[in-house]
């Protein structure tokens, strides 16, 4: 529930104030989102909040900025929305981009090459152990269906096919548009086995 | 190092898919990002992972990386539309469900029970495609495996992963 008219300014600094102090993701900086909304500003409610995390997580968008789009929408509609999500990743995108423009392509391939590709092995591990991660929570989901009485993991072949048919060189739109068909068609036959 | 600078309109319309393909979570700009420019030969892929890693390093959400990236294929302007591009579809989608929840409820259950599955798939993909043109030895393939591990089985939080990586890579250099 709105108790009061929020100003773009303060809807503005205090999103870029959550951006800036928040490590770790979305859901590492919960309690001070709840903070600076529910208890300091007095925006919105922790119930409110708690449907907005709900909302961010299923919609089409990376999570955080959509949360923060979900919340700005609510306290101050479309351009709140604009404002509240820039304002979240303005931080972030300022640091990184001073990062890169201070350490340019050629220093970084010369001088610090080894350095370059020690973070770039860990930075694929990284996105390898995310996946994994991914793939548990997706099996706490669904995507299993019963074929003859037996349970097919029809969501990991999914993920399968698309990882064969990627690495192969398919191009990659055609590729999540025909996913997500088969996402939703398997969405619908697991709900029939009880997922 | 990089091609040519990519056009503003192709900046934009990749991370707008960029965007939409983070269903579930916010990795779906990297897949996106390899499919289209690592593997198209725009971006050079340690300079895809250095950015990735400077956004495990920074607060705020992690698509803040998108900056670097739109920095590295057309400069500021780029950097600029890269991320109009990927917040667009966090503003229509957020739009689209506080007024609509109820009506887009059914089609978003159905699609959350297997849509990680895309996204995990999108990831791995994006993992290949980005270890490929490194050309790993077998140290680094280990060392690829354990990362993984700790990230995924031990919960490690990334940014502990990248610092460690930052140490190893300095004392490398400082040895050699």
């Amino acid at each position: 529930m709105i108790k009061k008219r929020v100003s773009f300014l303060s809807l503005t600094t205090s999103f870029f104030y959550l951006g800036a102090t928040i490590f770790g993701g979305m859901y590492a900086g919960m309690n001070r989102l709840e903070r600076e909304i529910v208890l300091r500003r007095n925006w919105l409610t922790a119930q409110d909040i708690s449907v907005a995390i709900i909302v961010a997580t299923f919609v089409p968008a990376p999570q955080f900025l959509a949360l923060g789009a979900v919340i700005g929408f609510r306290l101050r509609g479309w351009f709140g929305a604009v404002v509240a999500s820039v304002s979240l990743v303005a931080p972030a995108s300022l640091l990184i981009l001073g990062a890169v423009v201070a350490l340019p392509p050629e220093l970084l391939s010369g001088q610090l090459a080894p350095l370059k590709r020690v973070v770039a092995v860990a930075v694929v591990g990284i996105i390898f152990g995310n996946a994994c991660r991914l793939l548990k929570m997706a099996q706490e989901r669904g995507g299993f269906i019963a074929v003859s009485g037996m349970r097919l993991p029809a969501g990991h072949l999914l993920a399968l096919a698309l990882v064969a048919t990627l690495v192969l060189g398919a191009p990659i739109i055609p590729a999540v548009l025909v996913s997500v068909l088969v996402s939703y068609v398997i969405g619908g036959l697991s709900s029939e086995v009880g997922q | 190092m990089m091609a040519a600078p990519v056009d503003l309109v192709s900046i934009l319309a990749v991370m707008l898919v960029g965007g939409i393909a983070s269903f579930g979570g916010g990795m779906g700009p990297v897949a996106v990002i390899q499919g289209t420019w690592v593997a198209g030969g725009q971006l050079d892929a340690a300079l895809f992972a250095w950015v990735l890693a400077l956004s495990h390093l920074t607060p705020g959400p992690r698509a803040g990386f998108i900056a670097g990236i739109g920095y590295y294929l057309h400069g500021v302007t780029g950097s600029i539309v890269a991320m109009a591009g990927v917040l667009m579809p966090a503003w229509i989608a957020a739009a689209g469900a506080v007024t609509g929840l109820e009506r887009m409820r059914k089609v978003i259950d159905r699609l959350s029970r297997s849509g990680l599955y895309i996204v995990a798939g999108l990831m791995i993909a994006a993992a290949i495609g980005t270890a490929l043109p490194l050309g790993l030895n077998r140290i680094e393939l280990a060392a690829v495996c354990v990362t993984a591990w700790l990230v995924g089985w031990r919960a490690i939080d990334p940014v502990w992963i990248v610092c460690a990586a930052l140490v190893i890579g300095v004392g490398w250099q400082w040895l050699v």
